[in-house]
């Protein structure tokens, strides 16, 4: 999960960057081409008008430039248009200068400079005619201006309106017309003055046509100067530039498409993925469920059968205690029977013959006493188990008796077997505790039968039980001669079925009713692990608490 | 004193329970036996040895020595002496396994004293 996270949103800033960088390139690519786009547009019709006007003015200048007719506004005009044409020069300069088209700029300045000498040609030209005009005015034959070729008046007047016509013609044809007539003229021998007029005009007539021609090369000059094709060029080399840059925008698109592809296969994975997960999960929550609600059911059914076999465990162990404890009881309880039936027998035999002595008569009665006192004492032991334990309040008992009652079920084993059984109380009195005394003489009677089976095979038999007083509680230790239990056997020892006992022979259950028993009357029974000696240890309080009558155990 | 073909025998009588033991020898000593107690097998053996004992009388379960434990010592040292077991009748052993094992009877407590005492003179009469 961590790593979709991880790679989703790698993907994202790449996608985001990859975004970016195309935005970028492209945006600068756009607002640039459109810049230069309108800079052509704007140089192209510069160009073009500039040419226009310019022709305009040099065939305005070359052909109809007529002193005799008043075309003073024409000429206004041709100023006029040049003037713009000089304007939206500079214009287009400093645009060029803005966008730093550095040859362009340059070719733009040399034909402003160009402009600027037409212009200031032009004024020469005005001026010149304007001059030749005057003469022509003073002259006032207006007619010799209009056919300069037919030539009736004297030659010095030929010759100054040969010379006013080439003036004002300016056409090659009349100039060599006219120097032909000066050389005549030379060779005659004139006046000053009219030497001096003929040379003023024909000072101005040729700088006329000089201008004219200088006009007319600088017109070419500027029409088929290399601004156009330099434009051109640069145009050319922009859109190379462009074409790259829009390809380089292009690889980002692609590569931002690839991405975007990559992306979209990456989140469609990803949704499949998630897809299929959820899906299993649904059904591995369904087949959950299923399973759970089939092994509660299993386990249920087995829970029950443990209960029931726990319980059937349980009640087999206290029969076979039950048994143990009426094979002791029949054995203890026959002997005092077969003396009291002998005795009897005796006394009966006595009295018939009449061998009587008074005094056998009283030692058997003492016997038969002594002996029915004993079985009566056996039976008021077996009273306890008579009763049903399982409804039988606590009451207040003797714990001195308790024990001394559970001891009539097994001394008479013990003792054949050579175990001694001693009950060390130094404590006064019948020690009075609230209890189920059946039950807690079973447990006495378990742990004496489970020291005597750990201790029947050692060669020193003892069993020890030692009563002290722990206020609220009665404390009994039952010690005998074995040498403790090992560790791992005293963990489990107190838990249902564990058993170390031979198959068959032990159930297990003995240790964990006990302690079942004694935890139900508030008490505690545990193994006195510090002791050299094997010891369990009882506590039992000695009176119940009020509200807290003991508990059953099953 | 009551005649009987017990007069004058030597007999042991061996229970761990003193009361048991007074009142069969209670009988033994109206028949004029000659009485002898002891109150384990170990002991009882040690009687037989040395007291020329000719009928035992013992109880099966004792501590220090059982009733069985001491037919088998005596019956291994080829002493047949006879010999009367008393049993508890629970869990101890059958008359067919006292037989077996060379006692002469086996009497279950409690004890039918009319059948011991005939058992006993009988014993005395097939050992002549």
């Amino acid at each position: 999960m961590k790593r979709y996270i991880l790679l989703s949103i790698s993907g994202f800033v790449a996608f985001g960057f990859l975004i970016f960088l195309y935005q970028h390139s492209y945006s600068q690519l756009s607002d640039r081409h459109n810049d230069v786009l309108k800079l052509f547009l704007m140089a192209k019709q510069v160009e073009a008008t500039l040419e226009k006007d310019l022709l305009k003015s040099r065939n305005f200048l070359l052909m109809t430039y007529d002193p005799i007719v008043d075309n003073e506004k024409e000429v206004e005009l041709v100023c006029t248009d040049l003037h713009r044409s000089e304007t939206s020069l500079y214009q287009l300069l400093n645009v060029t200068l803005d966008h730093a088209i550095d040859g362009y700029c340059s070719a733009i300045d040399e034909k402003m400079r160009k402009v600027e000498r037409f212009k200031s040609l032009n004024a020469i030209l005005r001026n010149s005619i304007y001059f030749v005009q005057k003469i022509a005015a003073e002259k006032s034959d207006v007619n010799i201006l209009r056919s300069p070729t037919t030539l009736t008046a004297t030659l010095k007047d030929q010759i100054i309106n040969l010379s006013l016509a080439y003036a004002l013609i300016s056409t090659p044809e009349a100039k060599s017309k006219l120097e032909a007539l000066l050389k005549r003229e030379s060779t005659l021998g004139k006046s000053q003055q009219d030497s001096n007029e003929v040379a003023v005009a024909a000072m101005h007539a040729s700088r006329i046509l000089e201008t004219k021609e200088r006009l007319d090369e600088l017109t070419k000059d500027i029409v088929n100067s290399n601004s156009s094709q330099l434009l051109e060029d640069i145009r050319k080399s922009y859109f190379q530039s462009y074409s790259k840059a829009e390809s380089s925008a292009n690889t980002y698109r692609q590569l931002l498409f690839g991405a975007c592809t990559l992306f979209l296969l990456f989140i469609l994975y990803n949704i499949i993925l998630l897809w299929r997960a959820a899906k299993s999960l649904t059904d591995a929550n369904a087949n959950l469920e299923d399973k759970v609600r089939d092994r509660t059911r299993e386990l249920e059914k087995s829970q029950e059968t443990i209960i029931q076999q726990q319980q059937a465990l349980i009640s087999s162990a206290k029969m076979s205690s039950l048994g143990e404890m009426a094979g002791g009881v029949a054995h203890e309880i026959n002997t005092p029977l077969a003396v009291i039936s002998l005795r009897v027998d005796q006394l009966e035999e006595c009295l018939a013959d009449g061998s009587i002595k008074e005094l056998d008569i009283a030692k058997i009665l003492a016997a038969i006493r002594k002996t029915t006192d004993r079985i009566g004492k056996i039976v008021s032991g077996l009273r306890f188990f008579a009763r049903d334990g399982k409804i039988a309040p606590a009451q207040i008992a003797s714990l001195k008796n308790i024990i001394e009652d559970t001891l009539s079920f097994c001394n008479e084993r013990f003792t054949l077997h050579g175990v001694q059984l001693e009950i060390k109380n130094s404590l006064p009195g019948d020690l009075s505790l609230e209890c189920r005394a059946v039950e807690i003489s079973q447990v006495i009677l378990n742990l004496l039968n489970n020291s005597y089976d750990a201790i029947s095979e050692l060669k020193n038999k003892w069993i020890h039980i030692e009563i002290a007083d722990r206020h609220p509680f009665w404390e009994i230790c039952i010690v005998d001669s074995g040498h403790g239990i090992p560790k791992d056997v005293q963990d489990k020892m107190m838990q249902p079925f564990y058993t170390t006992k031979e198959i068959g022979k032990g159930t297990g259950l003995g240790l964990s009713i006990s302690k079942g028993i004694i935890e139900s009357h508030q008490g505690k029974m545990f193994y006195d692990s510090l002791r050299s000696n094997t010891c369990f240890t009882i506590l039992l309080p000695k009176a119940q608490e009020p509200n807290s009558s003991p508990k059953e155990v099953a | 004193m009551i005649d009987s073909p017990l007069k004058g025998k030597k007999v042991l009588v061996v229970d761990d329970e003193p009361e048991l033991r007074s009142a069969i020898i209670f009988d033994l000593n109206r028949r004029g036996c000659i009485i002898f107690e002891a109150e384990n097998g170990t002991d009882a053996l040690k009687i037989v040895k040395t007291e020329g004992i000719e009928i035992v009388v013992s109880d099966v379960r004792m501590p220090n020595g059982t009733g069985i434990e001491l037919l088998q010592s005596l019956r291994k040292n080829h002493t047949d002496i006879p010999f009367v077991l008393l049993a508890t009748g629970f869990a101890d052993l059958t008359e067919a396994e006292a037989l077996k094992m060379g006692a002469q009877a086996l009497i279950e407590k409690p004890i039918d004293r009319k059948k011991m005492l005939k058992l006993l003179e009988e014993q005395v009469l097939t050992s002549i």
